[in-house]
């Protein structure tokens, strides 16, 4: 039998494999990869290293000198969800009677935008009915008030702007309803009269409604008695409810809100708090405070933060609530070539619930201040501590002021490795 | 030529994968400038490293200049290997393990008078550092507990560019090389905190060091002793003592990232000197027609001649610390090629089998305790279808110190590969 050269015959035996030097390499190399993944180092070997052991300590920097910094300018901001720095989330109405923190009176200001639903061919006989709607989102004062509110047409032009004073107050027309607002309210509606929208029908879907509708006030009556009252907070999106609903034939159409405005005027409090900052975030006051990084040196930084205690029982005092800021921000503050600069070293300074405002998310703060400590000379002269501008509201800062506290005070707590223990 | 040079590329890539990795090895390389590294040839690594007197016309032994004289065809090699060390001692329960992979050595061989004098590029690592020591602990953070790992590390160490040439000189081999030391050393303390909360911190103080030295050696060969084919070389080698500049600065942070602390005179590095001793080998090899072979070594290092104005691991001049003493080492080996001359017998007849073992002093006498290592070494090289070229794999066990007082003992498993090829470069053939 003839076997054909290259084929191997069933039954007879295999060539024996000879090792070859690539699969031997390739053998090799996979050998090598899987031992690398190995590594499982202890302390064995300790007490062979004359090293200095750099242990993790704790040290803390005590905050000096509160100071407030009043702003009486603020904003008229838009309520849109477009990324903007003049966006307004909320509206404050109504008025309240604070002795510890201040009197305050608020005024809302709201327009608002034709809806994109508008059919074009809409006539004025077909506007049946009309009513603005508010979402309720935010309390200052007493939750048992039930609160009248004053809606009022805007007379006069009024535009997005950065530096309108904060007790500034549009002129209005007369009395459109009154609607009272309790603190279980959601989404609140204000009825406009049908006269009201008799008249305004053309107008409501027309061309020129841009140009020619002003928007309303919402105000209490001037004769409203406060005792001690309330301010209530509404949101200003669309997506939440808020708007001017407009019945156009058969159909419903939201007008969302546009330009948004909280004129706000307060008072200086007749019986301020001994112990603690009596600063309220309105207009948009903010806190500013010393610390003095410098004895620390140079030193490796694992987690930097910052804690301010509050007098938690001037936050929440039975009915009456003051808010707390759920967040804040914090800046350092120096002066390069005669003007002030600020360098955000947290975004997330919050009241976590334990009495005191802190910072949870310490990354970025803690990068900064590593970086005070390398180098002394970037240090900041003053902290600045903010809330955000764009959610207008009432809330407190009762911080314990450092030199009335025995225990707590405020301070930033960092966790070193390297330094002498405290 | 291009298998060889993916073949090259290859062995280059995996040293280079596991240099890359986070690799961890024994305590003892916080001594001096790092745990000492000699490579002469794959060849001696796998002879217990007897490699001063070892001669051959496809390895290119970088241990002693000399014997560069005796290449007659350009030769290239690359290695890398892998080191795990299990560490135990007496005071902690659990053991450590760690893996360290490393570039073993290139070299670039060119005969320049084939067979009578021969020039030789070679880089090489001249020791290495890469240690580490972890601690689990907690801290109490205004009440809450924060539990972290605080790690001693230590990373870098020294390389070896060297370039020289070696040549006959009536019955005597000669050579000398110029050898340029660079690296540095890094002591690193790494805390690592179990919440994310928390930053990992790393303080390192890294001492960059460079300077030059000269390898000089001899060497003779006597022929037809014992049989009419076979040959002893005693050769020996001395690198002459070291300076070094040395700069030494603090960081803080990782890569890019780092910053340099100042020194309290304001300066970002402290600047010193570094005086490596010298280190002298001799040895003896013997070969019985290209079938067997045997070589023995002995290498010192006086280490206690050490002199630094900076510390370095064992030795401060500011306290007078001083735990370095002299190294010694001896080790031999035997190779056995079945096949010896016959080109055409099987590739496993014309491996070579290799086998040897070497004994160590440490260079580092901590608590007064000298540290011994003892170690089995052995390996096959494999001839491939390239003329010249053999593909080397080495083995080295052994265990180093004891798990007694202070003391480590570590237990060390080595796996080496590298690939040498020699080709015909510059040389013109004598028939076409």
């Amino acid at each position: 039998m003839r076997i054909a050269a290259g084929r191997r015959w069933e039954g007879a035996p295999s060539p024996r494999p000879t090792p070859h030097p690539v699969r031997i390499l390739v053998a090799a190399v996979a050998a090598v990869s899987l031992l690398s993944a190995c590594q499982d180092p202890a302390g064995v070997g300790l007490g062979l290293i004359d090293e200095e052991q750099l242990d993790p300590n704790v040290r803390t920097v005590p905050v000096t000198g509160f100071t407030v910094v009043p702003d009486t300018s603020v904003a008229i901001g838009i309520a849109s969800t477009s990324s903007t720095s003049a966006i307004q989330t909320r509206v404050l109405a109504g008025t309240v009677a604070d002795p510890v923190f201040g009197d305050v009176r608020a005024v809302a200001y709201v327009d608002v935008l034709q809806s994109s639903a508008l059919d074009g061919d809409a006539e004025a006989g077909d506007v049946s009915e009309a009513w603005l709607e508010l979402d309720r989102a935010y309390v200052y004062g007493d939750t048992t008030t039930a609160l009248p509110l004053e809606l009022r047409p805007i007379q006069g032009d009024w535009e997005v702007d950065t530096s309108y004073p904060a007790d500034t107050l549009f002129a209005t027309g007369d009395l459109l309803s009154t609607t009272t607002v309790v603190v279980s309210d959601t989404l609140r509606r204000f009825d406009l009269p049908a006269a009201w929208v008799t008249a305004n029908a053309g107008l409501l879907v027309g061309d020129t409604f841009e140009e020619d509708f002003e928007g309303f006030a919402l105000q209490v009556p001037a004769t409203f008695s406060p005792g001690p009252g309330a301010v209530f907070g509404f949101n200003t999106f669309a997506s939440e409810g808020s708007g001017l609903r407009v019945v156009v034939g058969e159909d419903t159409l939201l007008y969302p809100l546009s330009e948004v405005f909280s004129s706000i005027a307060t008072e200086s409090p007749a019986l301020a708090p001994s112990g603690a900052l009596a600063v309220r975030a309105a207009p948009s006051a903010a806190i500013r405070f010393g610390a003095d990084f410098g004895p620390i040196g140079p030193t490796p930084l694992a987690r930097a933060r910052v804690r301010l205690p509050l007098d938690a029982s001037l936050v929440e005092d039975g009915a009456f609530v003051r808010p707390a800021p759920t967040r804040a921000f914090l800046y350092g503050v120096r002066t390069v070539d005669g003007e002030e600069t600020f360098t955000q070293l947290s975004d997330n300074v919050v009241f976590d619930g334990s009495g005191e405002l802190t910072v949870l998310a310490t990354t970025g703060l803690t990068q900064q201040v590593q970086s005070l400590l390398l180098d002394p000379d970037r240090a900041f002269e003053q902290y600045e501590l903010r809330t955000i501008g764009a959610i207008p509201s009432l809330d407190v800062f009762p911080l314990l002021l450092p030199e009335t506290q025995a225990g707590a005070s405020p301070r930033f707590t960092l966790t070193l490795v390297g330094s002498a223990p405290e | 030529m291009r298998l060889s040079a993916l073949l090259l590329a290859l062995v280059v890539c995996t040293g280079v994968r596991a240099q890359g990795q986070n690799n961890y090895g024994s305590i003892y390389s916080l001594y001096g400038l790092g745990e000492r590294v000699e490579f002469g040839t794959s060849q001696s690594a796998a002879l217990g490293h007897a490699a001063t007197a070892l001669r051959s016309g496809t390895y290119v032994n970088l241990s002693n200049p000399a014997l560069w004289s005796d290449q007659a065809i350009t030769t290239f090699s690359a290695g890398a290997s892998l080191a795990t060390v299990r560490g135990e001692d007496a005071l902690t329960d659990a053991a450590s393990v760690g893996t360290a992979g490393d570039l073993s050595s290139l070299h670039l061989g060119i005969p320049l008078l084939p067979g009578r004098l021969g020039l030789t590029l070679a880089y090489r690592p001249f020791s290495r550092v890469n240690y580490r020591a972890a601690i689990e602990d907690s801290i109490s953070v205004e009440g809450e507990m924060a539990p972290y790992t605080l790690n001693q590390e230590g990373a870098g160490g020294l390389q070896q560019l060297s370039a020289g040439v070696g040549g006959k000189v009536g019955a005597f081999q000669l050579g000398a090389s110029a050898d340029v030391l660079f690296g540095s050393q890094e002591l690193l303390q790494r805390t690592d905190f179990d919440s994310g909360a928390y930053l990992e911190t790393r303080q390192a103080r890294v001492t960059r060091l460079r300077g030059v030295t000269a390898t000089l050696g001899a060497a003779a060969t006597a022929r037809n002793l014992a049989t009419d084919d076979d040959a002893l070389t005693v050769a020996a080698s001395v690198r002459l003592p070291a300076s070094l500049g040395a700069a030494r600065t603090v960081t803080l942070g990782e890569s890019l990232d780092r910053d340099t602390l100042r020194a309290p005179d304001g300066s970002l590095s402290v600047d010193g000197d570094v005086t490596l001793p010298l280190a002298v080998r001799g040895g003896v090899a013997y070969l019985s027609g290209l079938r067997w072979l045997a070589a023995l070594d002995a290498s010192y290092e006086p280490w206690s001649g050490f002199e630094s104005t900076l510390p370095v691991g064992g030795y401060d001049p500011a306290t007078g610390l001083d735990l370095l003493s002299d190294r010694f080492r001896v080790g031999g080996g035997v190779e056995v090629t079945p096949a010896g001359r016959d080109r055409r017998a099987p590739a496993l007849q014309r491996s070579s089998y290799r086998l040897g073992g070497y004994a160590e002093r440490g260079l580092y006498a901590p608590a007064g305790e000298d540290v011994t290592t003892l170690a089995l070494t052995g390996g096959v090289s494999v001839p491939n279808r390239l003329t010249g070229a053999r593909f080397d794999l080495g083995l080295e066990v052994g265990t180093r110190g004891s798990a007694e007082g202070v003391l480590v003992r570590d237990t060390f498993f080595k796996g080496t590969l590298t690939l040498n090829f020699g080709e015909r470069w510059f040389v013109r053939r004598r028939f076409d």
